[in-house]
């Protein structure tokens, strides 16, 4: 989908809150529309010869409901999903692709082959020779090698410059090779070197990169590699993508692929209700009743790139350094209920870093299940003896704890920390709960002078086990490391991880990782989510996989 | 007049300038700042800082609110944050679907200038107890919630309007935008029915009681024409202070509806702007409001002259 470095990024699960699940999607529907279906049909030019299907599904319009627009078109300026989302349908990247089924696997993409030599930093790619832009141009290594350039370039701002800091130098010594070296040997260097999502050097080049006033393709790129060209896009109402006839997958199936605007899941989910959208992203609680309309299926899979909650601590407390109080809170949470009545059973609990649909899963870390009890027991070790008004205190101090939460519109994370709130009051603590809107939560969490004890909050893992050192390493205190965890032992791990080539040895080195961090509890790992989409029955061709369903949009069709 | 006028424009100049700074303030006190819209955390804090300095967000605020200052004086309002577009690109670009919500909803809600008329023409009637009863409930419910109550039971049975959005996308036609207008309209509409219908069946009252009318009667004038000319004339003075106070809804859109509807206007660019604090939307689009109500007030005080020779300005 989209760029490589999509799925290796780490994104604070409060953006999904807000954004909701990149997909969120549905369509004008034609039998109430003919004159949609005309347009769209009239937009897409005279097939050629490649896009001639064999199939009978060439044809229709689909239209998805989002809760967020996106912000534009540049591939190198944007960080929000709903960007991501348009920008998958308009730009290809990836040399390679993750194998939907075998999400750690890559398969041919851009790429028909690639090598990597002895020393195990120089790789080669090889560019399939029939990819063209939408208006017939060919997409070459120069248009990589041109947009890398461009991206490199300090000046240019690019928010994730560091996933080129690896390259050492990007050379297309002919039109469909590319050699991308890189600064060391690492397990995840083809990622590393698959970092270019291409523009379209023969536009770009006479505009600025920068600037959407001197750039119209920022905000209307005229040229696609992806399956969807933009047609009209007009803000917080809808974008329309018509077929790029010249996707060198095969034309979509699809005529156009419009992306309706909305102002919350609930209309979301009525508008899918309705007919009047396709597909759409909705609340767990609307989950049952989705099932039972005829008119639509909820596809849903565990994702590679799993989603899970937790409650952070705060390990700059004193009374929270002490593993046992920590421990203890950990037990004193009952994960039945939450997935029960806060997930609407669409979610499993979870003991560990890593998620069970990682290879490296570690199911053997030890499990702090609810047991009130043994919380109290644990705490009373720890030295905290009931006061007065049966508050904990300890040399003084009363153990008081404060959850914050954010965005504070997210009810799931709103209810998860009223548990919490409910369960630690149980067990002898005084606990202040409080939502702040997103921004500001972020400010309180990663800012001084952190005044909080636990955050609710959520990570969506990425298929690479790697990528997750960031969330542990003391070098992101205290963005991404808000709690302030540091092991060094963890670290180093992480390191040999990425330096191991043989498989079951690195397997071994992230179930010890998991062993260490589920010891150590700087989190409270509550569940894994379980992800889900609606899609209007009128909708065919949609194949779940590990890697959600719109890797393979362009053979969607209209039944 | 022309005193009483030069005097109230050099006084919403102070006015303009004085929300200026407190909004500029208010704004910047709020916590976070529009890097949060770079909340990636894998966002390095580099790449941060060269944003902070492009957004001069480096210097120290009451500098940034000065030049703020200078520039929007030369009616330079900068770029978003967010998608580096002139603000004022992005203003106008909301700017026809907002005024045509508020407009029909304006337009629409006329009508309850006849309801209230009507009422107090049938006084302690039947009709006059339904509407009071109706503009009660009507105002008690929040109008959002009821939009979202429509469009709830609309989705779930017969399915006469659409649910949100301003057109149907590829089908961009005049009977197309009207079918997509009349719930939106009609609920927007509602706040004119009952504040209208409210206001001008008192006024109504209260001026049939009047001496001049009594008068008019007496001397054979026909009651149309003491409806139209006397009355009527008289009761609507209250309108035109209310009016005044419209002008500025009429562009700055209502954030909650235009929500519920979908619909692309500005109420919901400023609502995106407040969340990613996105300081150049917002402050333009708060200085346009407050602009407008401070326009609409003094439109209104001078119209009060027209409609009510016994205002005099000093």
């Amino acid at each position: 989908m989209a760029a490589a470095g999509g799925q290796r990024r780490l994104r604070l699960l409060g953006t999904l809150a807000l954004v909701v699940l990149l997909g969120a999607c549905g369509a004008a529907d034609p039998r109430t529309d003919p004159n949609a279906e005309r347009a769209a049909q009239g937009a897409s030019t005279a097939p050629t010869a490649e896009a001639a299907h064999t199939s009978a599904h060439v044809g229709g319009s689909m239209t998805a409901a989002a809760v967020s627009d996106a912000v534009s078109f540049h591939p190198y300026k944007v960080t929000d999903s709903a960007s991501r989302a348009y920008l998958s349908l308009v730009y290809t990247g990836g040399l390679l692709s993750a194998d939907p089924f075998d999400p750690s696997a890559r398969r041919p993409q851009m790429a028909e082959s690639w090598s990597l030599a002895d020393d195990r930093v120089t790789y080669t790619f090889h560019l399939r020779p029939d990819l063209r832009w939408s208006d017939g141009y060919p997409i070459t290594s120069a248009d990589f090698k041109w947009t890398f350039e461009q991206a490199r370039n300090p000046d240019n701002g690019y928010p994730y410059l560091s996933n080129l800091k690896p390259i050492v130098s990007y050379e297309a010594p002919d039109p469909l090779t590319l050699v991308v070296t890189l600064d060391e040997p690492l397990v995840v260097g083809l990622d590393n070197a698959d970092a270019i999502v291409p523009l379209p050097k023969h536009i770009w080049e006479q505009y600025d990169w920068n600037d959407p006033s001197r750039n119209p393709e920022i905000m209307n790129p005229t040229v696609a590699s992806g399956p969807f060209k933009l047609k009209e896009w007009q803000r917080d109402s809808h974008a329309t993508f018509v077929a790029n006839d010249l996707y060198f997958k095969g034309r979509p199936n699809l005529d156009s692929y419009t992306i309706q605007i909305v102002p919350n899941q609930q209309i979301a989910f009525q508008k899918l209700r309705a007919g009047e959208v396709d597909r759409a992203s909705f609340e767990p609680e609307y989950y049952e009743q989705a099932k039972r309309l005829d008119n639509v299926t909820v596809y849903e899979w565990w994702p590679a790139s799993a989603q899970w909650s937790f409650l952070g601590f705060n390990l700059r407390r004193p009374a929270l350094q002490d593993v046992k109080v920590r421990r203890a809170l950990a037990h004193a949470i009952d994960r039945a209920p939450i997935i029960e009545r806060i997930q609407f059973n669409l979610a499993q609990p979870t003991y560990s870093a890593f998620p069970p649909t990682c290879w490296c899963y570690n199911p053997d870390v030890p499990h702090y299940d609810y047991d009130p009890a043994l919380a109290r027991q644990l705490l009373a070790e720890a030295g905290w003896t009931p006061g007065p008004d049966g508050v904990l205190v300890k040399d003084g101090q009363r153990l008081k704890l404060r959850i914050l939460y954010g965005p504070n519109s997210s009810k799931v994370r709103e209810r998860i920390g009223t548990v919490a709130q409910e369960e630690f009051r149980k067990i002898g603590a005084e606990v202040e709960l409080q939502g702040l809107e997103w921004a500001a939560f972020l400010d309180a969490a990663s800012s001084p002078p952190f005044d909080w004890d636990l955050v609710v909050l959520g990570w969506n893992s990425t298929v690479d086990p790697h990528w997750s050192y960031q969330i542990w390493s003391e070098s992101t205190i205290p963005k991404l490391n808000m709690g302030a965890y540091v092991n060094k032992r963890v670290e180093e791990l992480y390191a040999q991880g990425v330096h191991e080539f043989d498989l079951e040895k690195r397997k071994q080195i992230y179930q010890e990782i998991q062993q260490i961090i589920s010891d150590d509890e700087p989190y409270i790992f509550l569940t894994v989510n379980e992800a889900y989409v609606g899609i209007n029955n009128r909708i065919g061709g949609i194949e779940v996989s590990p890697l959600g369903i719109d890797y393979n949009i362009e053979k969607w069709y209209v039944k | 007049m022309a005193r009483f006028i030069v005097r109230r424009i050099i006084q919403s100049l102070f006015l303009l300038l004085g929300i200026s700074v407190l909004s500029y303030a208010m704004m910047r006190a709020a916590p976070g700042g529009p890097e949060s819209y770079f909340d990636d955390p894998k966002i390095p804090p580099s790449t941060r800082e060269l944003l902070r300095q492009q957004f001069g967000l480096n210097e120290p605020v009451p500098v940034q609110y000065g030049k703020w200052l200078w520039n929007a004086l030369h009616l330079n309002f900068g770029y978003s944050f967010i998608d580096r577009r002139p603000v004022i690109d992005k203003i106008l670009e909301r700017l026809p679907a907002t005024i045509e919500l508020s407009l029909a909803s304006l337009l629409l809600g006329f009508i309850g200038i006849p309801m209230g008329v009507y009422a107090a023409m049938n006084r302690g009637k039947l009709p006059d107890y339904l509407l009071r009863v109706l503009t009660v409930i009507g105002n008690a419910v929040p109008h959002w919630w009821l939009g979202l109550m429509i469009l709830v039971i609309s989705a779930n049975t017969i399915r006469l309007f659409p649910l949100g959005g301003m057109y149907t996308s590829g089908n961009d036609t005049l009977p197309d935008r009207l079918w997509h207008l009349v719930l939106p309209a009609a609920i927007g509409a509602m706040g004119g029915w009952i504040v209208f219908s409210r206001y001008l069946r008192s006024e109504v009252l209260e001026v049939l009681g009047q001496d001049f009318v009594r008068t008019a009667r007496a001397k054979g004038v026909r009651e149309p024409v003491v409806m139209s000319r006397h009355v009527l004339r008289n009761a609507l003075i209250p309108v035109v202070t209310i009016m005044g106070g419209t002008l500025a809804t009429l562009v700055s859109g209502s954030v909650l509806f235009e929500s519920t509807f979908s619909w692309p206007g500005i109420g919901r660019m400023a609502v995106a702007a407040a969340f990613q604090r996105d300081y150049p939307v917002l402050m333009a689009l708060t200085m346009l409001t407050s602009f407008l109500v401070i326009a609409g007030n003094l439109l209104a005080d001078i119209a009060y002259g027209w409609v009510d020779p016994r205002v005099r300005y000093d």
